[in-house]
């Protein structure tokens, strides 16, 4: 064998080693990331489920390191760095393998070659990349050991590492019974639209109401029961034995026995929501002073399942006090073929609608689902309503939310004013000031309008005249009365609109448009929260009748009569009973894990409409068990969902002891 | 939480929530002659969207119109009497099945659960006075103005053994919305049950 | 790493044994030498286990000095059931500031918490049957006593928000409330029976206003011979001499 041929064959034994070593050790390291997350599910149960992204990570990064470690060992594609490696590891070469590579046509070639014909080569070779691979051999069972060791539901054994928790799981088959291997095949109704989908050994059946569901087993069916809240009919079909149940309406344990053994299948219902429906547009109430504007309006539905139809109602009243009357108007329905997302839009002309003062123009979306099982659902969105304002309520503060209010200065709203007051401020550089001063001013006197409103009402309607001169600064700004002399407090958001107004007035008179802009704005916010909070109030105020307690005390001729009182139900005594009833469960399951599975079915079943996260997590310990895997880590999750985290004080208080800190 | 009873009208944003500006303190002058409770003076109104309503035991609302809660109102409404407060409401108009009667039933059914007939002997009729034959009717239906309107039952949505929500059709309204001098000039006080209604929202 | 030395002394009938750490080798073998050792000190890297602690103990009442030294985690473990009807266990843990303390019990881990300073509380609503502490090497572990007996709890006062909701409050959490609530002169609604307030009958009586003068000296009584009183500031003036 030349030198070449000799480097060459140590080079393909280098070059598997490497790719076994970094091979290996990326599977090494996608064991010690699957170790680590199952460890960290100790402290964090969510990571305590397999999932497809937690493999998908160790998978990466078992991939990055082999990647990382095979471009490492890159340099041994090049001959004359194998024969450098191989000479340092047979230093009887001399350095005649690099020579004979290098210098091949060299008189002294023959040497050389005969020089590395003399040494054993391959047998250095394979001893220099035995010790790696055993190391990297070795570093894969520590991995897989690891992971074994760890509470990984999927691959690890369990509790080992946990101080307190049980060891091992015990499962509870029923090997050699027919109740081993079975199938559920779910039919959800019609419809939804929703696919036929297959349950292989079901510990528990999540389906809409009214889903059919068909369990099949292998074996006969003679030794068979099954019962659901009452026994049901087993029929013998391919072969086996099968039943055929519908969803019921609560949750519900399916018991199947075979002899002595038994398998029970927890039912949980899932019901068809009804759908959900919000109005967009109008977005708030509106009072109008005539019945002139096209309302434009929309809204969106949403269903879990899919929707159905929907329309918008309004209803309208006609009168006032005990003499009034109502009709209802329904736009045509729209079509929604099942769609779970929805939009419905409508034009509505208050013209159209005959309306006079007084009248009220409520409106409203309507959708509905397609369940023809069990509804259909159906959902109302949030009213709007249009009011047509009576000539005795007109009110200066009405701010219009639908369509911009009508430039009659008697009607001129706060926020009609800001708008003016900013376009001033635009044009100020322009104007000569004679005109900033009587456009200033005319904003001014509009804004006074609107504060003195607000003082009647704040006041209770008590007015204190005001000299106006529209053509002149009008009354002085000593003249109006300042927010301090204003006692009436029943409204804090119409208190801070008139501070604010004050300000705006006085800015304004003395042609200070920029300086007034902030206080107007700031009005503008107070009057909206005091428009929704007492639009109402604007009416008219409720007179105050106070009485005189003391002229009335027990001045009443008729006595009254005692009476006994009944105690109140404890309204989570459910959650009482769970806690108990699994107590107790905790207590038999280093006992008798076989009857535990079926207890814990059972108490799932309860669970489930009450606290679903406690059903959820005993549904996954029933499985461990089953299983024969280690059922802590469920087991803590049912009893933090069953009990809510512990409360912790990070000291000790006096009376515990802890004295003084 | 004031100390003193507080007689609380809700404010609504649908309808005309003050129809009954005198009511409040009628009951009021009722419960200071008959009881020893510590009331308030005067009564208050408070919108339904704020969350000073949660300051008060007993909700007060009536009208004619059509009655709709606001999200804002259903959701704080929802809040009191999950919290063990009581809504009393009443409907302000003398009839059967009037948009009032059908909004207020369905807004009550989808914001607490939908609204059952109270029996007549329940504890309501006697926590205070003594009333065996249930509710009391009101002048309108003794008046018998051949409407053949009147109704036996007042409805609840009862939150356990509890009233939470108390529905009457009776127009209660008209029939205690007056000042309360003018109480000198019966000879029996018809206020009475409103005296049971805030002795059962402040005992049970 | 554990690493042990043995020194022995000839010609002395009394021998030291210095270790560090400890096993249930070495006490086995400490136990079958003949003659007792003179001294056997200890070098611990955490608390020794409960029968590691009786086989020293054993070993001093042969004759044997023990002595040892150590940072060990000094740790505190401490669990009251709690007096209300729902039940549950407070778990009371002392340990120096800034320890890391590992709390379970028989099923797993409870909780783990840092101590901010002599040590810190738990409120469980389970009632486990055991609990265990962990911290830097040293565990406890103890069971709770028998649950606390409760009895009814009296509610006095006039009616109002207040009564209403104490008396509320009360029955939510599980007590069983017999109350007096006063309407009217002579009128009065109540709940339960009201002929004695004693011991034996309630665990605490709330006093919230001056309905409860018409009981204040029974309240006196009561609270003489170990009841339970919560005044509230209505009732803090009632006078309770018989």
């Amino acid at each position: 064998m030349t030198a070449l041929q000799t480097v060459r064959r140590a080079q393909r034994i280098v070059a598997t080693a490497a790719v076994v070593r970094a091979l290996a050790l990326g599977v090494t390291a996608s064991l010690v990331v699957l170790a680590l997350g199952s460890f960290a599910s100790l402290a964090f149960p969510a990571l305590s489920r397999p999932s497809a992204g937690a493999s998908a990570a160790a998978v990466f990064v078992g991939l990055l390191v082999a990647a990382m470690l095979l471009w490492r060992a890159r340099h041994f594609v090049s001959p004359s760095r194998v024969a450098l490696w191989l000479e340092e590891r047979a230093p009887g070469l001399q350095y005649s393998l690099v020579t004979s590579l290098e210098h091949g046509s060299s008189p002294f070639a023959p040497a050389m070659e005969a020089s590395v014909a003399r040494e054993n080569v391959g047998r250095a070779t394979v001893i220099a990349v035995r010790r790696p691979i055993a190391s990297v051999l070795a570093a894969v069972l520590a991995a897989l050991l690891l992971l074994y060791i760890s509470p990984s539901g999927v691959f690890g054994r369990g509790a080992t590492f946990s101080p307190f928790g049980l060891h091992g799981g015990r499962g509870t088959g029923a090997p050699g019974s027919h109740l081993e291997h079975i199938e559920a095949r779910i039919t959800p109704p019609s419809y939804t639209g929703e696919a036929v989908t297959t349950i292989h050994d079901p510990s528990s059946i999540s389906a809409l109401d009214g889903s059919a569901i068909y369990v099949r087993g292998k074996g006969p069916a003679a030794n068979i029961t099954a019962s659901l809240d009452r026994p049901l009919r087993i029929v013998e079909a391919n072969g086996g034995w099968a039943i055929a149940v519908q969803m019921p309406t609560k949750p519900a344990a399916l018991k199947l026995t075979d002899g002595g053994y038994e398998r029970i299948i927890v039912l949980a219902p899932r019901a068809d929501n009804a759908p959900t429906i919000s109005l967009a547009s109008p977005a708030h109430d509106t009072a109008l002073r005539t019945p002139r504007l096209v309302v434009q309006l929309s809204a969106a539905a949403n269903d879990d399942i899919g929707l159905s139809e929907g329309h918008f109602e309004y209803l309208i009243t006609t009168g006032s006090g005990e003499i009034f009357k109502a009709r209802t108007i329904n736009t045509p329905a729209v079509r929604f073929n099942g769609s779970r997302r929805a939009a419905l839009n409508a034009t509505l002309d208050l013209a159209a609608l005959s309306l006079g003062e007084g009248d009220v123009v409520s409106m409203r979306a309507v959708a509905s689902d397609g369940n023809t099982l069990t509804g259909p659902g159906v959902a109302t969105s949030d009213t709007r309503t249009v009011r047509i304002v009576r000539a005795s309520e007109y009110d200066s503060l009405a701010v219009e939310a639908a369509a911009p209010p009508p430039l009659d200065s008697s009607a001129t709203s706060q926020r009609m004013l800001v708008a003016m007051a900013e376009q001033l401020v635009r044009e100020q550089p322009k104007l000569a000031r004679p005109e900033l001063v009587k456009r200033s001013t005319n904003i001014g006197e509009l804004e006074d309008r609107i504060r003195r409103r607000v003082r009647e009402i704040l006041t209770d309607g008590e007015e204190t005249p005001v000299q106006e001169q529209p053509d002149s600064l009008g009354a002085t700004v000593e003249e109006m009365e300042s927010p301090d002399q204003i006692s009436g407090t029943q409204n804090p958001d119409l208190k801070s609109a008139y501070n604010s107004l004050w300000e705006a007035v006085r800015s304004l008179r003395i042609a200070e448009p920029s300086a007034a802009l902030p206080p107007m704005r700031a009005a503008l916010k107070a009057l909206d929260r005091a428009r929704l909070a007492n639009r109402l109030y604007l009416r008219g105020t409720p007179p105050k009748i106070i009485v005189d307690l003391n002229r009335v005390r027990l001045t009443g001729t008729e006595k009254g009569n005692s009476s006994a009182r009944t105690p109140r139900s404890f309204p989570d005594s459910a959650r009482a009973r769970l806690r108990g009833r699994f107590e107790a469960l905790l207590q038999a399951i280093e006992k008798d894990p076989a009857h535990v599975v079926s207890d814990l079915a059972m108490l799932r079943v309860e669970a489930l409409n009450t606290l679903p996260d406690f059903a959820a997590a005993l549904g996954d310990a029933s499985d461990a068990i089953r299983n024969r895997r280690d059922a802590t880590v469920p087991l803590l999750r049912a009893r933090r969902a069953l009990d809510g985290p512990p409360v912790v004080t990070p000291t000790l208080t006096p009376w515990a002891g802890g004295g003084d800190e | 939480m004031k100390s003193a009873f507080v007689f609380c009208t809700g404010q609504y944003e649908s309808g005309d929530w003050d129809s009954a500006p005198s009511l409040p303190a009628n009951l009021i002058d009722s419960m200071a002659r008959y009881t020893s409770v510590s009331v308030a003076p005067s009564g208050v109104s408070v919108p339904l969207s704020s969350e000073t309503l949660l300051e008060y035991p007993l909700v007060y609302l009536t009208g004619h119109l059509p009655f709709r809660f606001s999200e804002a109102e259903r959701k704080n409404v929802r809040k009191l009497v999950d919290r063990g407060g009581m809504l009393f409401i009443d409907d302000h108009n003398h009839d059967i099945g009037g948009v009032f009667h059908n909004t207020a039933f369905e807004e009550i059914a989808r914001t607490f659960s939908p609204l059952k007939d109270l029996p007549n002997d329940h504890e309501i009729y006697r926590t205070f006075f003594k009333f065996t034959d249930g509710p009391p009717a009101t002048s309108h239906e003794l008046n018998g103005w051949g409407d053949n309107l009147v109704h036996k039952n007042l409805q609840a949505v009862m939150h356990g053994d509890r009233i939470a929500v108390l529905y009457s059709s009776k127009d209660y309204s008209s029939e205690w919305n007056y000042s309360p001098d003018a109480k000198r000039f019966s000879t029996v006080d018809n206020t009475r049950f409103g005296v049971n209604i805030i002795v059962y929202a402040l005992t049970r | 790493m554990l690493w042990q030395t043995l020194r022995a002394e000839t010609g002395s009938p009394a021998r030291l044994i210095s270790k560090r750490g400890l096993d249930a080798s070495a006490l086995s073998e400490w136990s079958k030498m003949p003659g007792a050792s003179a001294a056997i000190q200890l070098r611990l890297d955490g608390a020794p286990s409960g029968l590691e602690r009786a086989w020293l103990r054993a070993l001093a009442a042969a004759g044997s000095t023990i002595s040892w030294s150590g940072d060990l985690a000094p740790l505190m473990l401490d669990v009251r059931p709690r007096a209300a009807p729902a039940g549950g266990t407070t778990v009371l843990v002392g340990a120096p500031r800034g320890s890391s303390v590992a709390v379970g019990d028989e099923i797993g881990a409870v909780d783990t918490l840092t101590t901010k300073g002599t040590g810190a509380s738990i409120a469980l609503r389970a009632g486990p049957s055991r609990i265990y502490a962990r911290s830097r090497g040293t565990t406890a572990s103890t069971s709770p006593a028998d649950s606390v007996l409760l009895r009814k709890v009296m509610v006095i006062g006039s009616a109002g928000w207040e009564s209403k909701f104490v008396v509320a409050a009360l029955e939510e959490e599980g007590w069983k409330v017999a109350a007096f609530i006063r309407v009217a002169p002579g009128v009065d609604v109540t709940q339960g029976s009201l002929a004695a307030i004693d011991t034996a009958r309630y665990s605490a009586v709330v006093a919230l206003d001056s309905a409860a003068s018409l009981y204040a000296a029974r309240i006196a009584e009561f609270v003489r011979t170990g009841g339970g009183l919560l005044l509230a500031p209505g009732a803090a003036l009632l006078d309770g001499r018989s």
